[in-house]
C-alpha cells in the first residue's frame, strides 16, 4: 500500500523525450542546469506538503508563506550602512577594458569586502560607488568595483560606507524557526481546535500574503549588494557532471561521442538531502508507518496507540519549514520580493507535485521519489513551453490538461487492475 | 401477526431477535423474504418508505434521522412542504409545525435549528413527524431510551390519545415496566421468528422475561488456571461520558474471563473505551496490577492493556494496509527510531501462525481476507507484547463458526496464561461458552453480577432490563 507510481516516471521520460525531439536545444546545458535547480525549489515545498497530504489534510498557505519568510529574511538581514567621514582623496584609478575598475586612495584603511561603497559629492547630489573587495599589488591596496564610476576623478574627496547586515546563518535560522512555528500552529488548529485543514490554511494564504505586504507598505524589497559570498554560495554550483549524447542533440556539438558537463546546483543538493531523510523517514522509521496509518485511518491508529495529534502537527511543521527554506532560497534567487505576488499558486504546484506523484488526496498513501519525479513533470512542462516557443499564456492550460490526464490515466489503469485480480479471483 | 386500531401492541425480544427488522419491513425500508401484510384488509406491496408513508404506516427510528442544521419546521416536513406556486410557503410550514409540536407537548420555537436541541426534544420531534403523515399505524422504536422520567409520562399520555383516535400502535422496547403500563398485547420474537402471544392480564415480568429467553444453552466446559488469581484490572468510580454519569466499578482477575453483557446500547462500549483511553475519563481509577494507569492509549497500551474494539473496519485494523503492517503495527512502536522489516515479517509470520490466519502472504491487503481472518489479525497485532488485561469486544462478531471457536480456544488459552480477559458480548452462547463470570450492565452501570454458577439467561435479562422499574412487590 505504498504510494508507488511508476506511470509518473514514464510521463517524465515522454515529456524529456518529447521536448528534446521537437527542440534539441530543451537539453542544452543552461536548460539542464535550470530545469534542476527549478525541480528542487518546487521539489522542496512539494514533499512538505506531501507530509500533509498523507496525513489527509492540506497545505494551502505555502506561497504565501514563501512571500511572508522572504520578506522576514530581507528585514532579519536588515542591510545597513556604518559610515566613515573624509577618509582621504583618490590616489588613482584605472579602468581597464576588461576586469574590474580599481581605485586607489591615499589612506590606509582596514580591508573592505563585497557590498562596501565609496560616497563622493557628485554633480548634483552624493554619488555612491559600490565596491566588490580589494587586491593589493606591490605593497599597494586597490579597492575594485564592478562600476566604471566615470564622475570619479583622481583627488576626489570620497568617505567609506561599510555595509552592516546579520549573520546570514543567523538569519536563515530565525526564518525557519518562523516557518516550524506557523506550522505548528497549523497543526495545533488543525488537531485541537478541530478546523478543517483547508480552511486553516486558506485562511493562511489570505493572512500571510496580507502581512507580507504590511510588513514592506507593498513595496518590493531586497537584499542590494548584500551577502554577497553567501549568495553565490546557496545559488551556485556544487558540483558538475557529465551527461553523454545531449551535445549532439542540442547542437553544441557534431559528434555523438562528446559528452556534456552538467553544472550541479547547490539548492539541488539540498533537494538530495531533504529527500533522503524524508525517503527514511516514510519507508523507514516507525514514526513514518504511523504517519501513513494516522492517514490511512486515524481513528483505527487511534486504537492501536498511535499519538495521531503529535504526528498531525510534525506534518504541518515539516511543510511549514519547507516554505520557509524554499522562501529563503527564492529570495536568493530573485535578490527580491515582491510581497503581493512572489510565490503566487506556488502552493498548488506543490499539491499538483505530490498527487502526480502518487500521494492520495484522502491521506495514507505517498512515497518521496514520485513526489520529486511530479515536480519534474512540472517544470519539465514549463521549460518545454518555453523552448518551443509556445505563448506563455498557454502554461496554466497545459499544465492543468497534463495534470488531469496523468490522474484519469491513474484512476482507468486501477480500476483495469482490480477488474483484472477479480476476474482472476472468480476463474480460480 | 394482527393489529386493530386503537390498540398497542409491544414487540419484545431479545438482541437480534429481529425486532427492529420487522418494524423496517413494515414501514417499506427492508423488503421482505417472504410473506405479506395487509392493511385494512388490502394486500399492501411497496417499493420503499415513501409508499408505507402513504399507506398510513410511519415509523419513529431508535436511531434520531433528524438533519441538525435545518429547523425544527423544517425537518417536522422535510420532502413534503407545504408550498404556494412552487415556492416554500413559510408562514404554512410554521403554523402547521407549530400545531404538531403543541400535540405532542412539546414547546420550542419552529424556527429554532434542531442541532442543539437536547436529544429528548429531538425525539419528540421526531414523534410528531410520523404523526404529521397522518398515519394509522405508528411504529416506535424505542422511543423511550433517550427520555426522562417526565417526558416518557407525557409520551405515554399522547399514546393513550392517539389510542383513543383509533391509531394502531407498535411499541418496542426493553423497558418491561413500560409495556406492563401500555401494551394491550405483547408479541415475543426470538431468533427471527415470532414465539409467543402475551395478552392483557397475562403480561408480567417474568412472564415476558421467560417467553424472551425460552432455550437452553449448551455450556462449554471451560477450564481455568486457578492458581492465578491476583486483580489484572480494578476499576473504581469510573465516570464514562460526562462527570454527572454513575460511577463504575468491576475488577478482572488473572486468568478469568469476565464477560460484560447488557441491552444494546446499555453503554458496555463506552466503558470498555473509557479503561483504555481513547474516550476521555472523567473520574475514577483503574489499576492495572496495582499499578494506577494514567489517560491516553498509548500509556495505557504500555501498562499492558489491549483493546479489540467492536468495529474492526473503522477501528480494529488499517483496512487498506496489508496483514503484515496491521499484524505489526502496535509492537514496531518497540523497535525505537527505526523499522526493522526482518523482525517485522518474523513478528508477523509468527501472529499468524499462532492464530491460525488464514492469508496467502503478509503481503496481501487485509480486505481481501474473511471477517473471521480479519478480527483474528485484530487480536493478533496485541500478542507481540507483553499484554496483561485483553479486552475484546463484540469478538465474534461477523464471524464464522470454525473461526468464531477458534477465537474462542485461543481466548481461553490466554486466560490460562494468567491474563485478565474482558469480553463485551451480546450473544448468549458466547457467554455461556467463555465467561467465569458475568458483569451484566444497564443504563451505564453495573446492574449486578454473576458467577458461573449463578449463570441463566433468565438472570441475565432480569438484571439487564431492572433498570429503572418500580419496586416490586
Amino acid at each position: 500500500m505504498r504510494g508507488k507510481n511508476f506511470g509518473i516516471f514514464a510521463l517524465l521520460i515522454a515529456i524529456v523525450v518529447i521536448a528534446t525531439w521537437l527542440e534539441g536545444n530543451f537539453v542544452a546545458a543552461a536548460n539542464l542546469k535550470t530545469l534542476i535547480r527549478d525541480t528542487s525549489l518546487y521539489g522542496l515545498i512539494s514533499i512538505g506538503v506531501a507530509m500533509v497530504i498523507i496525513t489527509g489534510g492540506i497545505d494551502l498557505s505555502i506561497g504565501s508563506l514563501i512571500a511572508l519568510c522572504g520578506v522576514m529574511m530581507v528585514q532579519v538581514i536588515d542591510v545597513r550602512y556604518e559610515r566613515y567621514d573624509a577618509i582621504g582623496s583618490i590616489v588613482a584609478i584605472e579602468r581597464p577594458d576588461e576586469g574590474d575598475t580599481r581605485i586607489r586612495i591615499d589612506t590606509g584603511i582596514d580591508p573592505v569586502r563585497a557590498g562596501d561603497r565609496i560616497v563622493y559629492a557628485g554633480a548634483f547630489n552624493e554619488s555612491k560607488v559600490y565596491l566588490t573587495g580589494q587586491v593589493e599589488e606591490d605593497g599597494n591596496v586597490w579597492l575594485t568595483s564592478g562600476n566604471p564610476a566615470r564622475s570619479l576623478q583622481t583627488g576626489t574627496e570620497v568617505s567609506l560606507e561599510r555595509i552592516r547586515y546579520t549573520n546570514p546563518l543567523l538569519a536563515c535560522g530565525l526564518v525557519l524557526l518562523a516557518g516550524a512555528f506557523i506550522g505548528a500552529l497549523h497543526g495545533l488548529l488543525v488537531t485541537r481546535a478541530h478546523l478543517q485543514p483547508f480552511v486553516v490554511t486558506l485562511c493562511g494564504l489570505l493572512v500571510y500574503r496580507g502581512l507580507a505586504r504590511v510588513w514592506t507598505g507593498d513595496d518590493q524589497v531586497g537584499l542590494g549588494s548584500a551577502l554577497a559570498d553567501f549568495k553565490a554560495t546557496v545559488t551556485g554550483n556544487v558540483f558538475e557532471f557529465p551527461l553523454p549524447l545531449v551535445a549532439k542533440l542540442s547542437g553544441a556539438s557534431e559528434s555523438w561521442s562528446e559528452w556534456t558537463w552538467i553544472a550541479f546546483p547547490f539548492t539541488g543538493v539540498l533537494l538530495i538531502i531533504v529527500a533522503f531523510a524524508a525517503w527514511i523517514f516514510l519507508e523507514h522509521s516507525v514514526a513514518g508507518r504511523h504517519l501513513l496509518a494516522v492517514g490511512e485511518n486515524e481513528e483505527a491508529a487511534r486504537f492501536s496507540g498511535i499519538r495521531t495529534e503529535r504526528l498531525i502537527v510534525m506534518a504541518y511543521v515539516v511543510s511549514g519549514l519547507q516554505a520557509a527554506l524554499a522562501g529563503i532560497l527564492f529570495l536568493l534567487e530573485w535578490n527580491s520580493v515582491q510581497p503581493g505576488s512572489s510565490g503566487n499558486f506556488y502552493e498548488l504546484y506543490a499539491i499538483a507535485a505530490a498527487v502526480l506523484g502518487g500521494c492520495s488526496l484522502r491521506g495514507g498513501r505517498g512515497a518521496v521519489f514520485g513526489v520529486i519525479a511530479g515536480a519534474a513533470v512540472m517544470r519539465c512542462l514549463y521549460k518545454a513551453i518555453v523552448v518551443l516557443g509556445i505563448e506563455q499564456q498557454w502554461e496554466m492550460v497545459i499544465i492543468g490538461g497534463a495534470l488531469l490526464a496523468s490522474v484519469l490515466f491513474d484512476e482507468i489503469w486501477r480500476r483495469y487492475q482490480l477488474w483484472k485480480s477479480a476476474k482472476s479471483v472468480v476463474t480460480s | 401477526m394482527e393489529v386493530e386500531g386503537g390498540q398497542a401492541i409491544a414487540v419484545i425480544g431479545e438482541n437480534g431477535a429481529g425486532k427492529s427488522t420487522l418494524m423496517k419491513v413494515l414501514a417499506g425500508i427492508v423488503s421482505p423474504d417472504q410473506g405479506q401484510i395487509e392493511l385494512d384488509g388490502q394486500v399492501l406491496s411497496w417499493s420503499g418508505p415513501r409508499d408505507a408513508i402513504d399507506a398510513g404506516i410511519a415509523l419513529i427510528h431508535q436511531e434520531l434521522n433528524l438533519h441538525d442544521n435545518l429547523s425544527v419546521a423544517e425537518n417536522l416536513f422535510l420532502g413534503r412542504e407545504p408550498s404556494r406556486f412552487g415556492l416554500l410557503d413559510r408562514a404554512e410550514l410554521r403554523r402547521a409545525a407549530s400545531s404538531w409540536l403543541d400535540r405532542v407537548g412539546l414547546s420550542v420555537s419552529p424556527d429554532a435549528p434542531v442541532g442543539p436541541l437536547p436529544i429528548a426534544s429531538k425525539q419528540l420531534i421526531e414523534i410528531a413527524r410520523a404523526l404529521s403523515t397522518d398515519a394509522r399505524v405508528v411504529i416506535m422504536d424505542e422511543p423511550t431510551s433517550s427520555l426522562s422520567e417526565d417526558e416518557s409520562l407525557r409520551l405515554f399520555e399522547l399514546i393513550e390519545r392517539l389510542r383513543e383516535e383509533g391509531v394502531a400502535i407498535l411499541y418496542i422496547s426493553h423497558r418491561l415496566h413500560e409495556i406492563i403500563r401500555l401494551a394491550d398485547r405483547v408479541e415475543v420474537l426470538r431468533d427471527g421468528e415470532h414465539v409467543e402471544t402475551l395478552t392483557k392480564g397475562n403480561i408480567t415480568h417474568d412472564t415476558m422475561v421467560r417467553a424472551m429467553v425460552g432455550r437452553d444453552l449448551t455450556r462449554r466446559s471451560h477450564e481455568t488456571a486457578k492458581e492465578c488469581l491476583e486483580p489484572r484490572l480494578t476499576v473504581s468510580g469510573l465516570k464514562v461520558g460526562s462527570r454527572a454519569a454513575p460511577p463504575v466499578d468491576l475488577q478482572v482477575l488473572g486468568g478469568e474471563v469476565v464477560a460484560l453483557v447488557g441491552l444494546v446500547g446499555a453503554g458496555r462500549t463506552e466503558i470498555v473505551e473509557t479503561i483504555f483511553g481513547v474516550r476521555e475519563r472523567f473520574g475514577g481509577e483503574i489499576l492495572i496490577d496495582s499499578e494506577p494507569l494514567k489517560g491516553g492509549v498509548d500509556s495505557a497500551i504500555a501498562a499492558g492493556l489491549a483493546l479489540v474494539p467492536e468495529d474492526r473496519k473503522r477501528t480494529g485494523l488499517l483496512i487498506q494496509s496489508s496483514v503484515g503492517d496491521n499484524a505489526t503495527i502496535v509492537s514496531m512502536t518497540r523497535e525505537g527510531v527505526f523499522r526493522s522489516r526482518k523482525t517485522e515479517r518474523a513478528t508477523a509470520a509468527e501472529l499468524i501462525d499462532r492464530l491460525r490466519v488464514k492469508t496467502a502472504s503478509q503481503e496481501i491487503e487485509i480486505a481481501s481476507l474473511s471477517g473471521g481472518n480479519q478480527q483474528k489479525v485484530a487480536l493478533a497485532k496485541w500478542l507481540a507484547g507483553d499484554v496483561k488485561v485483553l479486552m475484546l469486544d463484540e469478538p465474534t462478531r461477523g464471524v464464522d463458526i470454525g473461526a468464531k471457536s477458534e477465537i474462542y480456544e485461543v481466548i481461553d488459552q490466554l486466560a490460562s496464561q494468567g491474563m485478565g480477559v474482558l469480553v463485551v458480548s451480546s450473544e448468549m452462547e458466547e457467554v455461556f461458552a467463555i465467561a467465569d463470570r458475568v458483569i451484566v450492565i444497564s443504563d451505564g452501570c453495573v446492574a449486578g453480577e454473576l458467577t458461573r454458577s449463578e449463570l441463566t439467561e433468565e438472570a441475565i435479562m432480569r438484571l439487564a432490563v431492572a433498570k429503572g422499574e418500580p419496586a416490586q412487590g
